[in-house]
């Protein structure tokens, strides 16, 4: 046996009240007079001749009916429709990442022509026109890389609808757990509130969603995802030279079928700004399968695209990859040693042309400062390097230290075990350092540049970073001291470091995820930057044009070297101006959407969110009766009559009282 | 007269009566000037001053007969014989007296005093002054006690028989016929005797009172025996049995005169709340919660009542006086008693 309302326990005060009446109740005044004969005469005429008659004139009765029609009310538990979460705070909670501009699925199931994202505003605007009471307030959180509030606690409709409108997905990562806990974290100190998510639930983070303790009532408004049983995507893609064939670039396309059947998938080449694809590659792709194909003899490009052939039906914003053909010239790098065989054969392996230099006899010339494209130091103190011409080189040139020998005001230290913590970043990629030993460090006091991404022992070993927009290494241990070039993993440290140290001369700005923040090493001379839009992603130009292009920022004349990536996907130009306004130079960047909101969906991925239960936590609001999370929304919930029944039935107990004390007849 | 006044006062003290006299000097005085009205011609039995229906010695002329012998000589009229030569012998209208009977209604519903029998509530805010105030002012038995002696004395003042009876369930009391003024002592005595015994009675517990009139006159004593006027004083709160006294007194050839008396508490009663009525003659109760209508209907209760019994007394050729005990007692014989025609003065 349960109880589903204990609080109604307080009704039972009833109980004692009534005997409390009782006892209080006052008897007949005794009234002698002379004699019945007329007062019966009365009352006889009171009386009825007809059982129903008698009826009619009985109060008591009439009450003790309409108590016992309330009894059968009330166990019809009846209900009353309202608006939903016509009350208090409501948080909107807008899903816009990259998967709602799939298509919408309309009244019955096929696709009604909109993205999600435009049901899901719709949807939200109806909510506010319809069900929005005049005393709530209503907030709304949209998602992103960073939840942002784009109303809160407004009142105003207009200003909502406004909000609403403005909406604009975001491609890149999507935390939608942050929003969702950021809602209630805005509900925590309100007494009545309630969380609308309206979504997709197709969340990349949907495991750790789910995971939270939500303190308020939380209700889904789904957007159904069109049922389509086509949709692929060009799933990577790949130009590098021919090594076969110079002058020609070869190509790998992989195509990724998210279908439920096998498919021929196309995918055309493009060149530079072509309109006609210069070559297409074409798999038999299975259901949820990748396949790659090879396609050789590609003329020179600065920008390659690889886009289905086929319009998406399902998103489009993955349809197309651009690429930047790897750079054919050999970089070159001064390495300034005494004498280090290993790193200088690590390096020519990377690829990197060396250039050998005695710090004791070479002297840079104007021909070094042109060539060099940056400079190892290895073991070499600076007091040894400080000629003119020395530090006009080492000002100008990313720099790679080896640091042998504690300079003044550090030590070396013995590092007291072989624990390693390593840090991600492009120069650690795929390393482990297992194993290695380094038998003294130089402890670096201040280093401002960069963090340490290696800690050998609890003391930095390598510190990495950019200092002026040059991109800076530093190992804070000789080679000799250590038995890193003996490991197999030196060589591949050694690739990504000259990789690492020669991101500035990249001709191109790669490719980076909407939205995130990337590092940009800017001209010496460039006082102002722009972004500027080549080609969107397939189906997203209607975003690049709602949307202005936020172009880089600048400070007083220096263009912060962290930027952030445009919104759509597509293909972008920056460009970088000096204060006179003269084009220093120009670069592209391939802006994609985060390829996890495109994975085909999963039924088990998709989101479900609850409030946590009120045994965790004392202070949880109840949900609002009748809610429900089912597709769609409920339009309407229910308020329980039981009580106010209750309380009717008590006051005609109160009013059956006052009439038993005055008497049965009216 | 003053003599016959006086005698009835003392008379009452002397007994050691605690009650004040029934009727006081100045009603006295005004009853004397007074005399009970009968309709018809009386057939009595003893001389008197009415006129009879039977020849006899009075002064009215009834008619002429030829003389016989063995009739009174002094009664021919020589005047006719002197004409006529015959002798006729002159008749007149004897006078006989009027039988008055007095019967009053001694059940408890006469005897009920509305404030002196508050018992249910000791602390009744009106008992105390009711006890010592003239707690008889309204009561309908003293009420009609009082219009009995009035009767009473008015007929003896005017040389009539007057016997009185007193009935509850049955008759519980009777005066035998009293003739002559100086009889009215006895009257008097009896009158109130009968208060005090009722006022004795009433501090107990037994009931006297049916719901049927009928019972009091069923033995045939209850009934007089010869004919006259029959005053019946009583509050007329039977449910049955009034019509078959009616017309039982009518078969004894009785002129009756119901006197309908009902107090002050009954005609307007200012009853308000839920309260337990207690009947007192059956001591039953009955729970009311009054209200305006159950007030207004009982009003139309009491009128209709009332009208019944004028209804029934207009058929069975009675005459009926309604009489309110609020209204005082001179006031009462003047207005309605004489207007009514049932005393002459």
């Amino acid at each position: 046996m349960f109880f589903q309302s204990l609080g109604s326990l307080w009704f039972a005060l009833s109980l004692p009240a009534i005997a409390l009446l009782y006892m209080l109740k006052r008897t007949y005044i005794d009234t002698p007079i002379s004699s019945h004969l007329l007062w019966n005469r009365v009352l006889k005429e009171q009386e009825a001749n007809r059982p129903w008659q008698k009826l009619r004139r009985s109060l008591l009765l009439l009450l003790q009916l309409a108590a016992a029609l309330l009894l059968v009310l009330a166990l019809m538990e009846p209900g009353w429709w309202r608006s939903a979460a016509a009350e208090g705070h409501v948080v909107l909670v807008i899903d816009r990442s990259a998967s709602m501009t799939g298509p919408a699925s309309g009244q019955d199931g096929k696709p009604s022509g909109e993205t999600k994202l435009e049901a899901a505003k719709s949807s939200a605007l109806q909510w506010v026109d319809e069900q929005m009471g005049s005393r709530t307030t209503v907030s709304i959180i949209t998602t992103g890389s960073e939840p942002s509030i784009a109303a809160l606690r407004e009142r105003d409709k207009s200003k909502l609808e406004q909000a609403i409108g403005d909406l604009q997905p975001a491609f890149g990562e999507s935390d939608g757990t942050a929003a969702v806990s950021l809602a209630d974290a805005l509900l925590r100190e309100e007494k009545e509130g309630s969380v609308i998510v309206v979504t997709d639930r197709d969340w990349s983070d949907a495991a750790s969603a789910e995971q939270l303790k939500l303190q308020s009532p939380i209700t889904m408004m789904a957007i159904a995802d069109a049922v389509s049983t086509e949709g692929a995507a060009v799933a990577a893609f790949g130009v590098k030279s021919d090594p076969a064939k110079s002058g020609t670039q070869i190509a790998v396309v992989t195509l990724r079928n998210d279908g439920k059947k096998p498919a021929v998938l196309g995918a055309d080449i493009y060149a530079d700004d072509s309109k006609k694809p210069i070559a297409t590659a074409t798999a038999n792709v299975q259901p949820g399968e990748w396949e790659s194909v090879t396609v050789p003899g590609l003329p020179e490009a600065d920008v390659y695209k690889a886009q289905m052939s086929k319009p998406d039906e399902r998103y489009t914003a993955d349809d197309a990859l651009f690429r930047f053909p790897a750079s054919t010239e050999q970089k070159q790098a001064l390495l300034v040693t005494r004498g280090n065989l290993f790193l200088d054969k690590a390096l020519q392996l990377a690829g990197i042309k060396t250039v050998i230099a005695n710090p004791e006899t070479y002297e840079p010339g104007e021909k070094a400062a042109q060539t060099v494209d940056w400079i190892v130091l290895d073991g070499i103190q600076d007091e040894e390097l400080k000629s003119k011409a020395w530090q006009q080189l080492l000002a100008a040139k990313p720099i790679w230290r080896f640091i042998a020998q504690a300079p003044v005001g550090s030590e070396s230290v013995q590092p007291k075990n072989g624990s390693i913590q390593i840090v991600e970043h492009p120069v650690t990629r795929y390393l482990s350092f297992e194993d290695i030993h380094i038998a003294k460090l130089v402890q670096q006091p201040n280093v401002t540049w960069g963090e340490a991404i290696v800690t050998f022992g609890g003391i930095p070993a390598v510190y990495a970073g950019q200092e002026g927009g040059r991109p800076m290494l530093l190992f804070a241990f000789d080679l000799h001291d250590s038995d890193l070039p003996l490991r197999p993993e030196f060589p591949v440290l050694v690739v990504q470091a000259a990789d690492w140290m020669g991101g500035s001369a990249k001709s191109q700005l790669g490719e980076a995820v909407s939205g995130s923040q990337i590092d940009i090493d800017f001209s010496p001379n460039a006082a102002s930057a722009s972004w500027e839009l080549i080609e969107s992603a397939p189906g997203m130009k209607r975003y690049a044009e709602a949307s202005p292009l936020k172009q880089p920022e600048a400070n007083g004349g220096i263009v912060s070297p962290n930027q952030t990536v445009p919104d759509v996907p597509g293909l972008y130009r920056l460009k970088e101006q000096d204060a006179k306004g003269a084009l220093v130079s120009e670069r592209m960047l391939h802006v994609t959407a985060d390829p996890r909101e495109f994975a085909s969906a999963d039924s088990s991925r998709l989101l479900t969110l609850k409030q946590a239960s009120a045994a965790d936590g004392a202070g949880s609001k109840q949900p609002l009766a009748g809610s429900s999370d089912a597709a769609g929304m409920d339009r309407q919930t229910a308020d329980s009559l039981i009580r106010w029944i209750a309380l009717l039935l008590l006051a005609i107990i109160a009013l059956e009282w006052g009439v038993y004390r005055r008497g049965r007849a009216i | 007269m003053n003599g016959s006044s006086s005698g009835g006062k003392p008379n009452q003290q002397s007994h050691g009566m605690h009650t004040d006299p029934l009727l006081d000097p100045s009603t006295i005085r005004l009853l004397e000037r007074l005399s009970v009205s009968a309709k018809g011609r009386i057939r009595g039995t003893m001389q008197g001053k009415r006129r009879s229906r039977s020849l006899g010695s009075s002064l009215e002329f009834a008619d002429f007969r030829p003389y016989v012998p063995g009739d009174d000589i002094r009664r021919i009229d020589w005047n006719v014989y002197g004409r006529s030569g015959r002798a006729f012998v002159r008749q007149y209208w004897d006078e006989q007296e009027l039988q008055v009977h007095l019967m009053v209604d001694v059940s408890r519903s006469m005897s009920f005093d509305s404030q002196a029998s508050l018992v249910g509530e000791p602390d009744h805010p009106a008992r105390a002054s009711a006890a010592a105030a003239a707690h008889h002012a309204a009561n309908k038995l003293y009420y009609a006690l009082q219009l009995a002696a009035s009767v009473g004395y008015t007929a003896l003042a005017g040389e009539d028989r007057v016997s009185a009876k007193l009935f509850a369930n049955s008759v519980t009391g009777e005066l035998p016929p009293l003739r002559g003024r100086g009889s009215a002592r006895r009257l008097f005595h009896f009158l109130t005797d009968a208060w005090q015994t009722n006022r004795q009675a009433q501090e107990g517990t037994a009931a006297a009172g049916s719901d049927d009139m009928y019972n009091a006159f069923m033995s045939p004593s209850s009934l007089p025996r010869l004919a006259g006027q029959t005053w019946l004083f009583t509050d007329g709160l039977y449910a049955e049995g009034m019509e078959r006294v009616l017309s039982a007194l009518i078969g004894a050839r009785q002129e009756v005169v119901f006197v309908h008396l009902l107090s002050p508490a009954e005609l307007r009663p200012d009853l308000n709340g839920e309260l337990r009525l207690i009947d007192s003659e059956l001591k039953t109760g009955k729970d009311v919660a009054l209200g305006t209508s159950v007030i207004e209907s009982y009003l139309r209760a009491l009128k209709q009542h009332q009208s019944d019994i004028r209804t029934l007394c207009g058929k069975c050729g009675a005459g009926y006086l309604f009489v309110d005990t609020g209204i005082p007692l001179e006031q009462t014989l003047h207005s309605i008693f004489r207007a009514a025609g049932f005393l002459r003065g």
